[in-house]
């Protein structure tokens, strides 16, 4: 080349219309040395943390209301822990075959890249699925949306989860896609490696939501109409209530 | 003789599916594709100040209403109405965007860049804006305005006490511009990390970018509340939950318990609502710590410490919300803990005047329409932020809540601070934008009448809340005593308007016959002004290298005309940001990465695209589904508008359209 | 794995610290873990999972189940940020932001839901038949 390029590349690389020179792995410097997309990729989940820490807050904050309401289904009927935990558990390993396609891609190997992305937008689709059922047979069991707090907050919660995950399949189904038509390279790691951060995260998430929502008791119901003026606080409320008593 | 020069990118098979349109400069079509950061900067500027003079015309009307005891001008419902627009409007559809409208323009141009890192998602940041923009103000033609003030205080949104559409309106609307909002500041955060001219550290970043970086680190952490919030709320109102009501009405029309809390609104609102009054302020610091030390004649002072104190308003400002929420019964800790934290966080805001005021002692000071508002900033926010320390206290605060006195705060550091600076910031970059000045005289004679009108307009509105006049009525007796400062505070509310009206006329008189300003007109010393006024295209032929804070100042009066500079290096818990020590000169290496276009170069710019606006059109479809009457789909166990389902398939074609066409 | 890497990490050909930039920080793509580290992570992850799950049927260890349970979930997530996210490896400054996010979330959210459980749950009662009456007085006067 007679002369060297002006790097506009740079201010526009990105924003998702990213077309990597094929086979290099070069990409356009930036000051920090940080590529821009994958800082764009972590301001935006540290920014999802607030999402679903507001979520979480709202969850926690109407935790045991249904109980002290007296009004069911309550969580401690309703959840079924050892299908939930299978699921945790298949939202965990998608995590591993999500990694093992970065790891395939950035040695090159498409093939491997390919299988490891289908079977990660698969136990993705199996969570969505398993999600769907939970939500069915919540709603058989007489939990609706609108039944009580706990209805609200809880689908409000992990459906928005659940909405992350959707997404997250379309994505890697997207990147296959991609990997079919043009071939994806290994200077194309980038690509899988951010959609690997947003998948981890959407894992994350869960891994809390698990604990949160489902793992931590449930007060027994109290045995109290909605007339009863002062109520008891939940388990977990009480545990963590220790603050109370500095208050 | 133009050969391209970066390598062209080899395009994928599979990902060339679509194309692009080519660079055109003129007609309607060059700007609805444009991805241009001067001219995304323009549409905000020009959008932002057509919603600034709608939201000013309906505060005229509140005054008219207010201006003698039981006036009947407007109708209660119209008067709520007119509040919440107003609010509203200022704050997200003018304040926010006209410090977006300088972000882009300037930012870019201040760091030696020649574009942000991401054009695209920029284009799309603004028509967003605007569909949330254009949502919200399209209830007044649906005769559904929202009526439940900028805060939208539960339970009062709730489809019980507000069954039409108003806060439909709202709640979608403010929905639609924190997507914007959000999309603009991941792309500020990632432009102001990566795209620095070379030799350019953090701590010789221009003080108007850091604060762009901090308000968008702010709006990246805080906006996400509302978003729950207001997503939150639409459930409430579309599907019949109780997030934010205490109560359902069952079956048979009986009210009954639901363990929702109203409280948990305030929360969630004010949780993102401290953190975005300074979202509205600290673009305005920004401009104001460029103007003083140009018009000054001498450095900014103590540029670090500036630095570290935006960087602590932002990080404290996430702990003070509860000071909106002291009335609500919370108990004697959380009240005292946020009272001690809002008194702190007055502590770095203090620093600030304070460096501003030592910049200018002792500068030989020029007073441009520039360094008017500026100063008008220094000064007035200061009233406002006194008074804001005020009902820090809980007590005292006990007596100013929803008082006037609380509206006299908050206009003293929005119009004061805020709306002053961006004057400020108009009239000083101006000349960068057109390459005319504004002229100086009529600039000067705006200043002192809106400066005027401003003071006559709110100040008495401290002694009618001390008085004890409420927010948010529509009228007050005649017993009431309140008639004469509310007439004072009319009448300077018309000062205000007519000093909007000349600098409208300055403008104008500006594009018949502007003087010509040349390519930096102020002597100023930051990068944005080493380039031509306006700047081409492409902005720099030659990315400068930058070895000092102010290099225009370095490179015509010498190091020494420039102070003391201390290069310090920026360590948070170990990890160094920026270091501060930094080559005298570029490597060698990098100034032939980074040519000079002359004129056998052609430089390389980003193509325009359709499919920003693409899916800002899906957006903004997707929410006037949820408000337009259209019949339902239904998808499994949901049942969704058609017209959203349209929106949202346009908005995913917008996507990946964006996602497949070439990036040239 | 790691030299090559460096350069999809957005490290550039030359590696860190030689960039235009002018940080003179980069300390991207350090290299990552190989299969057989993500692959032993996996299994710990999904025997700490079984472990949650098995304690949460243990009537003996009630009392200690949600400490424990916190702890776990806790240590979960950080070996998938830190492992799977990279971030163990990666520049540190991303480390920076994510973790400084975190502590104002957890912050913000761990005070707003200790404000709502110092408080005691009371339904509004009163306020409740109130409005109910206001309610039926209305429907009358329509009538
Ligand atoms: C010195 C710093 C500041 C302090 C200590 C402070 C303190 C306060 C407090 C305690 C309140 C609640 C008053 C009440 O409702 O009873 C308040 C309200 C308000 N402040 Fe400030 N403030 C400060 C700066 C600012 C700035 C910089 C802005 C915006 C640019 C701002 C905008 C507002 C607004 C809009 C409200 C009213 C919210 C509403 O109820 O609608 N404040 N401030
Ligand atoms: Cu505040």
């Amino acid at each position: 080349m007679a002369t060297t390029a002006i790097d506009v590349r740079t201010a526009h690389g990105a924003g998702g219309g990213h077309v990597e020179e094929h086979g290099h792995s070069e990409h356009p410097p930036t000051s920090t040395g940080m590529d821009h997309r994958k800082l764009l990729m972590w301001a935006f989940l540290t920014s999802d943390t607030m999402f679903f820490g507001s979520l979480i807050a709202t969850y926690l904050t109407y935790r045991g209301r249904a109980e002290d309401l007296g009004e069911g289904p309550y969580p401690s009927e309703i959840f079924d822990i050892p299908f939930t935990s299978v699921s945790a558990f298949v939202l965990l390993m998608s995590s591993l075959t999500m990694v093992l396609a970065l790891a395939a891609i950035q040695k090159g190997n498409q093939r491997g890249l390919r299988i490891w992305l289908l079977a990660t937008a698969l136990l993705g689709s199996m969570f969505v699925g398993g999600q769907y059922f939970e939500f069915t047979e919540f709603v058989h069991e007489g939990l609706g949306l609108t039944t009580n707090m706990f209805g609200s907050s809880f689908y409000v919660l992990t459906g928005f989860h659940g909405a992350h995950v959707t997404i997250g399949v379309i994505w890697l189904l997207t990147l296959v896609f991609v990997s079919l038509r043009g071939g994806t390279t290994q200077g194309d790691s980038l690509d899988v490696e951010i959609a690997g951060l947003y998948w981890h995260f959407v894992d994350i998430v869960w891994i809390v939501i698990f604990t949160l929502v489902y793992l931590i008791p449930y007060e027994e119901v109290a045995d109290v109409g909605a007339s009863e003026a002062a109520h008891l606080i939940s388990t977990f409320g009480r545990e963590l209530s220790v603050i109370n008593g500095l208050w | 003789m133009a050969s391209i020069l970066y390598p062209q990118p080899q395009l994928q098979g599979g990902t060339q599916t679509v194309a692009r349109p080519r660079h055109s400069t003129r007609g309607l079509w060059s700007w609805l594709t444009t991805v241009d950061h001067k001219r995304i900067g323009i549409l905000y500027g020009v959008s932002a100040f057509a919603f600034f003079l709608l939201a000013g015309l309906e505060a005229l009307v509140i005054r008219m209403q207010l201006v003698r005891p039981e006036n009947s001008l407007v109708g209660e419902q119209r008067y709520n109405e007119l509040f919440t627009m107003h609010g509203t409007t200022m704050i997200f559809l003018a304040v926010m965007p006209l410090g977006s409208a300088f972000f882009n323009y300037i930012v870019p141009l201040q760091l030696g860049a020649r574009d942000v890192a991401f054009p695209r998602l920029n284009a799309f940041s603004f028509w967003t804006f605007l569909a949330g923009g254009l949502i919200l103000n399209l209830s007044w033609l649906a005769n559904a305005a929202p009526d439940q003030g900028w805060y939208g205080y539960a339970p009062l949104t709730s489809k019980f006490f507000s069954p039409g559409d108003n806060v439909d309106y709202w709640a979608l609307g403010l929905q639609v511009l924190g997507i914007a909002s959000l999309a603009a500041s991941f792309n500020f955060i990632v432009t102001i990390f990566n795209m620095r001219a070379p030799g350019m550290t953090m701590m010789r970043l221009p003080i108007f970018c850091w604060s762009t970086l901090i308000v968008s680190v702010l709006i990246v952490m805080a906006f996400p509340a509302i978003t729950i919030a207001l997503a939150l709320l639409s459930f409430d109102r579309f599907t019949g939950t109780s997030f934010f009501a205490a109560f359902n009405v069952a079956a048979d029309g009986a009210i009954v318990a639901s363990g929702g809390d109203p409280l948990l609104w305030q929360h969630l609102f004010w949780v993102f609502g401290h953190p975005e009054v300074y979202i509205l302020i600290l673009p305005a610091f920004g401009i104001v710590s460029e103007i003083i030390p140009v018009f000054s004649r001498k450095p900014l002072f103590g540029y670090a410490v500036m630095v570290y104190a935006i960087a602590a308003i932002a990080f404290l400002g996430f702990g003070v919300w509860v000071h909106h929420m002291f009335t609500t019964g919370l108990g004697p800790t959380p009240d005292a803990i946020f009272s001690g934290s809002t008194m702190l966080i007055a502590i770095p805001t203090g620093v600030k005047i304070l460096n501003w005021t030592a910049t200018m002692w002792g500068g030989s000071l020029k007073f441009t329409t520039a360094m008017l508002f500026a100063i008008g900033l220094v000064s007035q926010f200061t009233i406002g932020g006194l008074s804001g320390v005020m009902h820090a206290v809980v007590p005292v605060d006990t007596h100013h809540q929803d008082t006037y006195f609380v509206v006299a705060h908050f206009h003293y550091v929005l119009f004061g601070g805020s709306i002053f600076a961006l004057f400020g910031g108009i009239y000083y970059w101006w000349p960068k934008f057109t390459g005319k000045l504004l002229d100086e005289g009529l600039g000067k004679i705006h200043f002192w009448i809106q400066f005027v009108g401003f003071n006559l307009a709110f100040f008495p509105m401290h002694f009618l809340g001390l008085q004890g006049m409420p927010r948010r009525y529509s009228g007050y007796g005649r017993e009431s005593g309140w008639w004469l400062w509310n007439a004072v505070s009319t009448a300077g509310a018309f000062l205000i308007a007519l000093g909007i009206l000349v600098f409208l006329l300055n403008v104008a008189r500006t594009f018949a016959k502007g003087e010509r300003a040349g390519d930096n007109p102020w002597d100023a010393a930051t990068p944005e002004w080493m380039t031509s006024s306006p700047p081409p295209v492409y902005n720099f032929r030659q990315i400068p290298t930058i070895s000092h804070r102010d290099p225009l100042w370095v490179e015509k009066y010498g190091a020494e005309a420039h102070g003391d500079e201390q290069e310090l290096d920026v360590t948070i818990a170990g990890v160094t940001l920026a270091k501060g020590e930094v080559p005298d000169e570029a490597p060698v290496e990098q100034a032939e990465t980074r040519v000079q276009a002359d004129d056998e170069f052609d430089i390389h710019l980003p193509n325009p695209s359709y499919y920003p606006l693409l899916a800002s059109i899906g957006i903004g479809m997707a929410a006037l589904g949820l408000l337009v009457a259209n019949p339902a789909l239904p998808i499994g166990a949901i049942e969704l508008p058609s017209l959203t389902l349209a929106g949202l398939l346009v908005m995913v074609t917008g996507i990946y359209g964006w996602s497949f066409e070439p990036a040239g | 794995m790691g030299g090559h890497n460096a350069a999809l990490h957005g490290a550039g050909p030359t590696g860190p610290g030689t960039k235009p930039g002018t940080d003179h920080l980069v300390t991207d793509g350090h290299g990552h873990p190989g299969e057989g580290v993500y692959i032993r992570i996996a299994i710990i992850l999904a025997i700490v999972t079984a472990i949650e799950v098995a304690i949460y049927y243990v009537d003996a260890l009630r009392p200690l189940l949600v400490p424990t349970l916190l702890v776990l979930s806790i240590a979960k997530f950080v070996v998938v940020v830190g492992y799977f996210m990279h971030l163990k490896f990666d520049d540190s400054r991303y480390r920076l932001m994510f973790i400084a996010g975190l502590v104002v979330v957890f912050s913000v959210i761990g005070a707003l839901i200790a404000m709502f459980w110092t408080d005691q749950y009371y339904v509004p009662q009163e306020a409740l038949e109130t409005l109910q009456q206001a309610r039926e007085a209305e429907a009358e006067a329509a009538e």
